[in-house]
């Protein structure tokens, strides 16, 4: 890596860290368009009541909590992963981490977002602390992921310490006052002396090593949260380690979706090289068997036994009226197409890895459909209702717009980001040496 | 405090005298002139021990007859272990328990607190009618699950949600293995109430946004009667009593509550869960109707919901 | 305070009495014009230990049904050899109901000890007249209580007043109930013959906290006598505990121990990392 010129990369990132180009307008033009329709959406549901959703007495909770578990995960992989990377001196990750670290705050920002919108009086939300009950596994969830908030944005911004201080005194680009004002600030006086590169490598490692354990207890929470209901498909001890195996599943498919996408825009691809494809494509490739071998244990294990309320849960899942369809494409999405672009090396190319974590982003999210709806929908009682929507779940526009809304302030959370720092550590990857201590004792990638 | 007590008690006596003149007036209307009354100001009352006498209006005092609020509703009736005692063989689909505690609960046609299923539970036994409840179990899994203590357990076994606590989280619901709690998902003219000061043990004004379900009537055993179901069922298949004093009544039979579970087989619902339900079932053995006679009065819509059933 | 429920009363009554006229006027028209529909009158006698009444229920018939017949006046009479005495009148409530409480009328008998009632309805345009008799015996009817070999033994005795003399009832058929919550529950039926009646009272009924039950003795629809109860409190029940057990891992309201710990440890560790990681944050800015 000795060859780049550090200051030839901060360049490319001159659009839009000095000025957000003409694109960067339009596309924050567009997604603020989504948001300001999920907004219009979630005044409905404030002034007419949670009616206006798909949500009825059986399926209490929708689409909503499903974004909440599935942008909840990305947010914690995204945070494992940037630990991970930091902690284990992978070199080759090194320009992966600002990514890494970027969709960890806005998956935990936006998973409790969606958490508020299942809930039918915002108006005593404050309760939750005054009148907290520790029994509760919403209140263990609660402490958790407001700790894994603070923790992410702590981590995020001691990771960008050194960027900061490079774009403070860069001369690449001249930036505006305001903003080199506002580095001067952020950057704590850093200039990279000895002392300073000590404590700041202390913070981060201490950091590093604080969040991956809260963030996978975070994430099991979520997973006993449901475990320790009675209900069929949720009471299973299996359920947090999948969870947390699904949620690393999805973060390292957006991860390399993010990888492709900002490599084209900045023309990275000396940096976020076509190894960086396939080196994450053998983790997607592990993780996706990791997923297979956890769903197949699931439905051999309800499948193989005849219990009544289980076998009607179960049997859902292999009927094509009620939720195969979607059962199928999270197996053709997330385990099979997976599994044989990754495993046939003629298949791999940055291209065709990038195109299946599309797809596994997308099973992903139909997995946690299949984790609430199903369920909710087979109660041990029968659900004798002649109102059909009773009976059925449908979400409504109201809950796709937010759901849209949710993804578009995901995008637009990003821009900003990307106006504030370069998308790959610039300052870090140039002083390598000050961070990887010990010596790597083995160089890898050209 | 003294202020609140003293106004409760000219409450209640103004309640029974507005009573007294509005039957009065019915007297006028029905064109009697003479209204002769011996007792001169006497005024009915119910004893505790549930009898009516008659007591100078002038001698009445404060009784706690009025569903209780704070901290008293959450305590509970001192001494009681309500249950429910559900006999199969009686039921008959008439829906009177549904829509007496609709009543008494101001709830809209839809929010059925107390329903009645049609329940087959294999292939060669013949389907029967169920009234469920809230079971109100002494393990319940919504009370353990419930972030900020609105849905709570009493020492009288009763289960209740404090709708001005609670924050509409759902997840007492996803709890709930027997889908007793309802959502108030619309906001209902009803809920508009300010003159009704809202009691947990009545639920009623009703709150948008919360939830709600069967309570066993509280209110109404701390004046000695009998939940709107139980007094609603035309069957007598409802028995509801205090488990510490052994009986369980109808309305018009009282029985001893061990004698009745030895007698009939009592059993509890999905007892394997061990969520201890206070709600138990007599298998429809004496049928007193064939289950089709609860079928008669439904119409296309209502039949299809049990094509797989009968 | 007091003003606003007094609103809410006056405002109340106003709605109950608009409602009651409301389905008052409905039948008119209904039945109004046609022929006056027959009632259904019925006339009880009850006794109890410091109360004496009678009891009239009216009820009409509807499509197969009997309605009871609420809010009209009902005349309570005594009969007597020259003229009946009116005694008072009541008007029927909801259930159809209406008592007349005798305890302040000096009620005359005849020879063999019967007082001669009747209730009337003068009947309206809607519905018919109607009449209903009653011959009461009054009785002296009591419950004791005593520990026999110590077998707890209820006796009742019961005896027909005329006039100053006391005479045994010969045969009647009695309950014995204890009092409940709702109702009363009913342990042993018998008959009191030659005026006593003896029960061994069973072991096994709970009573409160402490024991007591209230017993009651009850001689239900008596041809001469009505019904007729006693009660007294008795320690003879199963003191009950009230105290309602948490079941296992329950969770009500106290969380266990462990979770407690649990949480605190768990709570204490990642946060005393994040300041100590702040901290050396704070060192850069010094430096």
């Amino acid at each position: 890596m000795a060859e780049i010129n550090y200051d030839k990369l901060l360049a490319k990132f001159e659009h839009p860290i000095r000025k957000p180009s003409r694109s960067w307008w339009i596309l924050m033009a567009i997604m603020l368009l989504f948001l300001l329709i999920g907004v219009f959406a979630l005044i409905q549901q404030i002034v007419h009541g949670h009616i206006v959703t798909g949500m009825r007495d059986h399926v209490v909770w929708g689409v909503f909590i499903v974004n909440f578990i599935y942008f909840l995960g990305i947010g914690y992989a995204g945070a494992i992963l940037a630990c991970v990377f930091h902690l284990t001196r992978l070199r080759w990750t090194k320009p992966l981490h600002r990514i890494a670290e970027l969709f960890a705050i806005i998956g935990s920002c936006i998973g409790p977002i969606f958490i508020f919108l299942c809930i039918g009086r915002l108006d005593k939300i404050h309760y939750i602390f005054t009148y907290a009950r520790i029994q509760s596994p919403i209140t263990w969830d609660v402490i958790a992921i407001v700790t894994c908030l603070i923790l992410d944005f702590t981590y995020l911004y001691i990771a960008h310490i050194r960027d900061f201080a490079k774009l403070r005194d860069t001369k690449v680009f001249k930036l505006p006052a305001w903003k080199k004002k506002l580095y001067t600030k952020l950057s704590l006086g850093y200039d990279g002396r000895p002392e300073q590169i000590k404590k700041l490598n202390r913070a981060q490692n201490i950091l590093a090593a604080t969040i991956i354990p809260t963030a996978i207890f975070a994430y099991s929470l979520l997973g006993y949260l449901f475990g320790m209901s009675l209900r069929p498909g949720w009471h299973s001890t299996l359920f947090a380690p999948e969870f947390v195996l699904v949620s690393l599943y999805s973060g390292i498919a957006l991860l390399i979706v993010l990888m492709w996408v900002y490599r084209r825009r900045y023309q990275l691809v000396n940096i976020i090289t076509d190894q960086h494809f396939y080196y994450s494509g053998y983790a997607l490739f592990l993780l996706s068997a990791g997923f297979g071998y956890f769903t197949f244990s699931e439905y051999i294990t309800e499948w193989y036994n005849v219990s009544v309320t289980h076998g009607k849960w179960i049997s859902k899942f292999f009927d094509f009226s009620e939720y195969g369809g979607m059962s199928l494409i999270t197996i053709l999405f997330a385990i099979a197409i997976p599994l044989i672009v990754l495993l046939i090396p003629k298949f791999r190319s940055p291209d065709s890895i990038t195109f299946v974590s599309v797809l596994v982003l997308i099973g992903l999210w139909f997995k946690r459909y299949l984790i609430i709806v199903p369920t909710l929908e087979t109660p041990y009682f029968p659900i004798q209702e002649i109102r059909p929507e009773y009976v059925h779940y449908q979400a409504t526009w109201i809950e796709w717009a937010l759901t849209l809304a949710g993804i578009a302030l995901g995008v637009i959370l990003l821009m900003i980001f990307n106006t504030l720092a370069p998308v790959v550590p610039v300052a870090e990857m140039e002083h390598e040496d000050e961070i990887t201590v010990p010596k790597p004792f083995y160089h890898s990638i050209k | 405090m003294e202020e609140e007590k003293n106004s409760r008690r000219t409450f209640f006596k103004k309640s029974l005298t507005t009573g007294l003149a509005s039957a009065m007036s019915i007297t006028l209307l029905d064109s009697c002139n003479d209204l002769a009354k011996p007792e001169g100001e006497q005024v009915m009352v119910m004893t505790t021990d549930g009898r009516l006498v008659a007591v100078d209006s002038s001698a009445m005092h404060e009784v706690s007859r009025e569903p209780a609020i704070g901290d008293e509703a959450r305590q509970g009736i001192p001494g009681r272990k309500f249950v429910m005692v559900i006999d199969l063989g009686k039921c008959n689909n008439v829906g009177k328990c549904t829509t007496s505690c609709q009543k008494g609960h101001d709830l809209s046609a839809s929010q059925k607190w107390m329903q009645v299923i049609l329940m087959k539970d294999s292939q060669e036994t013949d389907p029967y009618w169920m009234p469920k409840p809230c079971f109100h179990c002494d393990n319940p899994p919504c009370v353990k699950v419930c972030p900020v203590d609105a849905t709570y357990k009493r020492q009288d076994g009763i289960v209740l949600v404090d709708n001005e606590r609670c924050i509409g989280c759902k997840f007492c619901m996803s709890a709930c293995p027997y889908s007793a709690r309802i959502f108030n998902w619309e906001d209902l003219p009803q809920y508009e109430d300010t003159e009704t000061t809202y009691s947990p043990e009545t639920s009623v004004p009703g709150r948008v946004g919360t939830i709600g379900k069967c309570d066993f009537c509280p209110d109404l055993s701390r004046k000695g009667k009998l939940p709107h179901c139980v007094s609603g069922c035309p069957m007598g298949a409802i028995y509801f009593g205090d488990a510490n004093e052994d009986a369980v009544s109808n309305g018009t039979e009282t029985v001893r509550f061990k004698k009745l579970l030895a007698d009939r087989y009592g059993y509890r619902q999905l007892e394997e869960l061990g969520t201890e339900p206070r709600v138990y079932y007599l298998p429809p053995t004496e049928r007193m109707f064939p289950y089709e006679r609860g079928l008669d009065r439904l119409d296309e819509k209502h039949l299809e919901l049990y094509k797989d059933i009968i | 305070m007091v003003g606003n429920y007094q609103n809410l009363f006056i405002k109340n009554t106003i709605a109950i009495r608009l409602v009651i006229l409301f389905l008052v006027l409905s039948f008119i028209p209904v039945f109004g014009q046609d022929e006056p529909l027959r009632v259904f009158m019925y006339l009880n006698y009850y006794q109890t230990d410091d109360d004496q009444y009678l009891e009239t229920e009216l009820k009409y018939r509807q499509e197969g049904n009997f309605i009871q017949l609420e809010g009209v006046k009902v005349d309570f009479y005594l009969e007597k050899d020259s003229s009946d005495i009116k005694l008072g009148s009541g008007v029927t409530e909801l259930n159809g109901k209406t008592r007349l409480h005798l305890k302040d009328y000096t009620i005359q008998k005849d020879s063999s000890g019967f007082a001669h009632y009747y209730s009337q309805f003068n009947g309206s345009d809607a519905y018919k007249k109607a009449q209903k008799s009653l011959s009461i015996k009054e009785i002296d009817f009591s419950l004791e209580s005593e520990i026999v070999d110590s077998i707890p033994t209820l006796t009742v005795k019961g005896y027909e007043k005329s006039g100053t003399d006391k005479s045994p009832i010969e045969d009647a058929d009695l309950q014995i109930f204890v009092k409940r919550l709702y109702s009363d529950l009913p342990i042993h039926s018998g008959s009191i013959e030659d005026g006593l009646f003896s029960y061994e009272f069973p072991k096994d009924i709970p009573g409160d906290a402490s024991g007591d039950l209230w017993i009651i003795a009850r001689i239900t629809d008596h041809d001469d006598y009505g019904t007729v109860e006693t009660r007294e409190k008795i320690r003879w029940g199963q003191p009950v505990s009230f105290v309602l057990e948490q079941k296992p891992r329950a969770l009500w309201s106290r969380a266990p121990l462990w979770i407690l710990i649990g949480f605190w440890v768990a709570f204490i560790l990642v946060w005393y990392h994040y300041f100590f990681a702040i901290s050396k944050l704070f060192g850069i800015k010094k430096l």
